[in-house]
C-alpha cells in the first residue's frame, strides 16, 4: 500500500495576467522506503505538485481546482488545518532548498531542533535535547550535544542541510519532500547528502520525494521518475526504464541537454602556426579583502581570495576556471577585468599591463575586455528596452556610425538567436534564456577580444543551458574570441573549454588541457572533484 | 537628447523610458485627472493679479464675515475680504513653496544621496554624517539665522525649506543606492567602460523613481503645512498676504461661527493633494516597465 497516493490534482493560479494551470490532473503514489523524483524545468510545476499537497501554497492566488491525496487515508487536500498542522512537519517533513535561509539565524540550532520535538509531541526537554543530539549525530554530524548549542553561521552549507535533514528526521516521518535540497550545494558536498538520503531511507524505511531539475542527480538517487512540463506529467517509470528506454520526446531532449562529452572536435583550439601568444598573462595575481579584525590596534588581518595566482589565455581558447563555492573563482574573474582591484602581481592584455590604468585607459581596455554574468535576471537594467541596452555600449565605444546603430543592434539580436522585432521589449518579457542572450549580445556589441563569463548557465534549466554553451562555441569560433569561462558544473567545463584550471582556496591547483585534467587528474582536490561528478548512467535499483 | 530625435527619424521601435511612461501615463485615467487639476490650480494661479475678482487686501469692515453669495462665490472673511480671491492669492503661495522647495529638495536629495551610496567608503560616511549633522540642527533656529542674516523674502523661505526636506529624501535615496549597487547590471555597466556619473543617471536613478517619487507626494503638503507654520510665527509671509496653510489656520479659529472660513481653503488644499497623489501614483507605475503591457 503507497505512503501516498495523488490522484487528479490540479491546481491553478489566478495571477492578473490571466489563469495559469501549474498543475494538470497529477496523480502517483509513493511506497514506503522508495524515492521518487520528480523531475521538471522551472515552471514545470514540480514544486507546485508537492507544496499543495501540505497547503503551503499562497492562495490566493493559488487554488487547489480537484484532486485527493490520500496519506494513511486522510485525504490532505480535504482535511481540516488542525489535521494539517499535525501531519506536517511531523508525518511528513520537508527539506528546501537553501540551507543558508531556511534556518532562524537568531536562535540555536538545539533550540529549533528541539521546538519542533515539543511542538509534535509531549516531551520533557531533556528527553528533547538527547533525541536531538542524537538525530545530528545521525545526520553526520559529531558531538551532537555541543553542536546544539551553536547558531547556523557557525555550519557551512552543507552542515546546515545536514541539521535541516535531521530537523525533518526528528519526528521520525512516514514521508519526506525534499525540494532541490542540494541544488545550492557544492558537488562533493552534494554527494554526501546523497550518501545520506541514501542510507537514511533504508534504515527508517521513509518515502522520499525528490523534487530537481537535474537528470544525472536523479539517476544517482530515485528508484522512480516522474517527468513534468507545463504542470502534466509526461511520463513516469523506474529509474532505469526511463533512463534506458526513454519514451517521451520531451524526456529524450532533456537527457540529450545533459552535457556529458568531451568538446566537440570542430570547435576545439587550433594550435595556431605562427604567433602562439597569450591574449592575457596572468602572474602572481593577489587581491586581498579584510577579514575580521581581532582589535582597534592590531594589524589589520586579510583574507587572501585569490592568492598568487598564474594563468594565461590564449587567442581562440575557452579557458575554464572551476571551483567550488568561495574558492575565489568569481574574484579572480573580476579582478582580471578590473571590477575588483588587485594587490600584488600584473594582468597583461596584449602585452600591456593593466593593472594600473588610469581612468581614460580603462575606458578604452573595457572595450576589450567584457563580462558575461550568472543571473540574467540581475544583469540587465530593467527599466531598458533591449534596444537601450545594446545602443548604450555602441555609442559609448562608438563601435558603429550613426546612421547604422540601428542597423547593428538588430545583427547583434540575430547573432544571439532573438527576434529583431523584440527590440522594443524590457527584460522582464523574455525569458531566462532569451535574457542571457541579450546580456551575451550587450558584451559582444563592442567587439570585444576576450570575454569572462562568470557561471553564465547556472541560473538556467539544462535545455536552454545546452543551447548558450553551444552559442557560446559558435561565438569563440565565428568571432576569434578567447574566454574565460567560470563555472562550478565540472561536466559544462568538459563540454566547452580548451583547458582547465582547477581553483580552490584562492590557488590554481592544477591547469592542463581539459581531457588530461579529467582523465588523468594529478592533484588530489581534483580527483575528489572529479569523482563526485554525478554520472547519468543509472545504477541498479533494488525496486 | 539628440539622439532619441535621430531615432525618431529612423523610424525605429526603439524608444526611452520616459516616452513609453508617457504613453502609459495617458492610460491612466485618474492621473491624468489629477494632471488636469494641478494644471489649472497652476494657471489659474499664474493668472491671478487678472483674473481675481476683488483685491486680496482691502477690507470691507462693514460687511465683515458673509457667507458665500453671488457677489462672494465663497464668502468672506472676518474683515470683509473676498475669501475666492484669497484663495487664489494663498494657492500662488503655496503652489510655489510645494513645488519650488519640493524640487530643491528632489535635486540635491537625489544627486547627494545618490553619489554617497554610490561612491561609498569615506565619501558616503562623510557626505553622510553632514546629513547628520544637519539633522541634528534644530530647523526653526536654521531658518530664523537665515531670516536674520538675508533678511525676510520668500525666495528665501522656500529655500529654507527646500534645505531641510532633501536631508531625509538624501537618507532614502541613498539606501536604495546601495542596495542596488551590488546589482549585476550596475556591475555590467562598469564593466562596459560608462563613467560613475553616467551610471548614476542612466542606470542607477530609473530604478529608485518609484521610492523617490512616493516620497515627493508626502514632502509637497508638508512643505505646504510647514509653510502655514513658519507663517503663523511670524516667519513667513505676513498678512495681508496669504496662503492655504494660513487660510486654514485662521479658518480653524473661526470654525464654529463661520465654517465656510475653513471648509473651501480645506477643500482647495484637498484636492490638490488628492490629485498629486493619483498623479504620483500614476507616474510610478507608468515608470515601472513591468506593471502593464503594451
Amino acid at each position: 500500500m503507497p505512503v501516498l497516493s495523488v490522484k487528479n490534482l490540479t491546481v491553478n493560479f489566478y495571477t492578473r495576467d490571466g489563469i495559469v494551470n501549474a498543475v494538470k490532473d497529477v496523480s502517483y503514489d509513493v511506497d514506503a522506503g522508495e524515492v521518487l523524483a520528480i523531475v521538471g524545468e522551472s515552471g514545470s510545476g514540480k514544486s507546485v505538485s508537492s507544496h499543495a499537497l501540505l497547503d503551503l501554497i499562497a492562495r490566493p492566488p493559488g487554488k487547489i481546482e480537484s484532486g485527493h491525496a490520500y496519506f494513511n487515508d486522510i485525504d490532505l487536500l480535504n482535511c481540516s488545518k488542525q489535521q494539517m498542522r499535525s501531519i506536517r512537519g511531523n508525518k511528513i517533513a520537508m527539506i528546501f532548498q537553501d540551507p543558508m535561509t531556511s534556518l532562524n539565524p537568531y536562535m540555536t540550532i538545539g533550540s529549533q531542533l528541539i521546538e519542533v520535538l515539543t511542538t509534535h509531541s509531549v516531551v520533557d526537554k531533556k528527553t528533547a535535547t538527547l533525541k536531538a543530539a542524537h538525530v545530528l549525530e545521525e545526520v553526520g554530524i559529531s558531538d551532537g550535544l555541543k553542536r546544539l548549542k551553536q547558531y547556523p553561521h557557525e555550519f557551512s552549507g552543507g552542515m546546515r542541510q545536514r541539521v535541516m535533514i535531521a530537523m525533518a528526521l526528528l519526528t521520525e516521518p512516514e514521508l519526506l519532500i525534499a525540494d532541490e535540497p542540494t541544488t545550492a550545494l557544492d558537488v562533493t558536498i552534494q554527494a554526501q547528502i546523497f550518501e545520506l538520503l541514501h542510507a537514511l531511507r533504508k534504515r527508517y524505511n521513509i518515502a522520499i520525494i525528490f523534487i530537481t531539475h537535474d537528470l544525472a542527480v536523479v539517476a544517482q538517487l530515485a528508484d522512480r521518475v516522474l517527468v513534468m512540463k507545463d504542470g502534466a506529467i509526461v511520463e513516469q517509470g523506474t529509474t532505469a526504464e526511463i533512463f534506458a528506454n526513454t519514451q517521451h520526446d520531451y524526456t529524450k531532449n532533456l537527457l540529450a541537454a545533459i552535457p556529458n562529452s568531451q568538446k566537440p572536435e570542430q570547435y576545439r583550439y587550433q594550435v595556431p602556426a605562427h604567433n602562439n601568444n597569450s591574449i592575457l598573462e596572468i602572474t602572481n595575481l593577489t587581491t586581498r579583502f579584510p577579514g575580521l579584525s581581532s582589535g582597534l590596534f592590531q594589524k589589520k588581518q586579510y583574507l587572501n581570495a585569490v592568492d598568487n595566482v598564474d594563468l594565461s589565455l590564449k587567442k581562440g581558447e575557452i579557458l575554464g576556471l572551476v571551483g567550488e563555492s568561495g574558492c575565489g573563482k568569481s574574484t579572480l574573474s573580476k579582478t582580471i577585468i578590473q571590477l575588483t582591484d588587485s594587490h600584488e602581481g600584473s594582468v597583461k592584455f596584449e602585452g600591456e599591463e593593466i593593472t594600473s590604468l588610469d581612468s581614460k585607459h580603462l575606458k578604452r581596455l573595457r572595450k576589450d575586455l567584457q563580462i558575461i554574468f550568472q543571473d540574467p535576471y540581475a544583469s540587465l537594467n530593467p527599466r531598458m528596452s533591449v534596444y537601450d541596452i545594446l545602443l548604450e555600449p555602441l555609442k559609448l565605444h562608438q563601435a558603429a556610425p550613426k546612421d547604422q546603430l540601428d542597423q547593428r543592434i538588430k545583427e547583434l539580436m540575430r547573432e544571439v538567436g532573438l527576434s529583431p522585432s523584440d527590440i522594443r521589449k524590457y527584460p522582464h518579457e523574455f525569458s531566462g534564456g532569451q535574457r542571457q542572450r541579450i546580456a551575451i549580445a550587450r558584451a559582444l556589441a563592442v567587439a570585444p577580444k576576450v570575454i569572462v563569463a562568470d557561471e553564465p548557465v547556472s541560473a538556467l534549466d539544462v535545455t536552454i543551458q545546452a543551447q548558450i554553451l553551444d552559442l557560446f562555441l559558435q561565438l569563440v569560433k565565428r568571432r576569434g574570441l578567447s574566454m574565460i569561462f567560470v563555472s562550478h558544473d565540472l561536466s559544462v567545463i568538459r563540454y566547452l573549454c580548451d583547458r582547465t584550471a582547477v581553483m580552490s582556496e584562492g590557488k590554481i591547483i592544477e591547469v592542463d588541457q581539459t581531457e588530461t585534467v579529467f582523465n588523468h587528474p594529478k592533484n588530489v582536490y581534483t580527483q575528489k572533484l572529479i569523482a563526485a561528478i554525478p554520472t547519468e548512467i543509472p545504477h541498479q535499483s533494488p525496486a | 537628447m539628440t539622439a532619441n530625435q535621430t531615432l525618431r527619424a529612423d523610424t525605429i521601435q526603439g524608444r526611452s523610458l520616459w516616452q513609453d511612461a508617457i504613453t502609459r501615463l495617458r492610460k491612466n485615467h485618474l492621473a491624468m485627472a489629477g494632471l488636469v487639476i494641478l494644471i489649472i490650480m497652476v494657471v489659474v494661479a499664474l493668472l491671478t493679479p487678472w483674473i481675481a475678482p476683488y483685491s486680496y487686501e482691502v477690507q470691507d469692515l462693514d460687511l465683515g464675515a458673509s457667507p458665500p453669495s453671488a457677489a462672494h462665490w465663497l464668502g468672506t472673511d472676518t474683515f470683509g475680504r473676498d475669501l475666492l480671491t484669497r484663495v487664489m492669492y494663498g494657492g500662488r503661495v503655496s503652489l510655489a513653496v510645494g513645488f519650488i522647495a519640493t524640487t530643491v529638495a528632489l535635486v540635491i536629495g537625489v544627486f547627494w544621496g545618490a553619489i554617497a551610496g554610490y561612491a561609498g567608503g569615506r565619501t558616503d560616511a562623510f557626505m553622510m554624517r553632514l546629513v547628520d549633522i544637519l539633522y541634528a540642527l534644530p530647523f526653526m533656529i536654521f531658518i530664523i539665522l537665515l531670516m536674520v542674516v538675508f533678511g525676510r523674502s520668500i525666495l528665501l523661505l522656500f529655500l529654507a525649506i527646500g534645505c531641510v526636506e532633501w536631508l531625509t529624501m538624501a537618507r532614502i535615496v541613498r539606501g536604495q543606492v546601495l542596495s542596488l549597487r551590488q546589482q549585476e547590471f550596475v556591475e555590467a555597466a562598469v564593466a562596459m567602460g560608462l563613467s560613475p556619473l553616467t551610471i548614476i543617471i542612466r542606470h542607477i536613478i530609473p530604478n529608485i523613481l518609484g521610492p523617490i517619487i512616493v516620497y515627493v507626494t508626502l514632502t509637497i503638503p508638508s512643505v505646504m503645512l510647514l509653510e502655514a507654520f513658519l507663517s503663523f510665527l511670524g516667519l513667513g509671509i505676513q498678512p495681508p498676504q496669504s496662503s492655504w496653510g494660513l487660510l486654514i489656520s485662521y479658518g480653524v479659529e473661526t470654525m464654529e461661527e463661520y465654517p465656510w472660513l475653513l471648509l473651501y481653503p480645506g477643500l482647495v488644499l484637498s484636492v490638490t493633494l488628492f490629485s498629486l497623489n493619483f498623479l504620483g501614483d500614476g507616474l510610478r507605475d507608468a515608470l515601472d516597465p513591468k506593471t502593464s503591457k503594451d
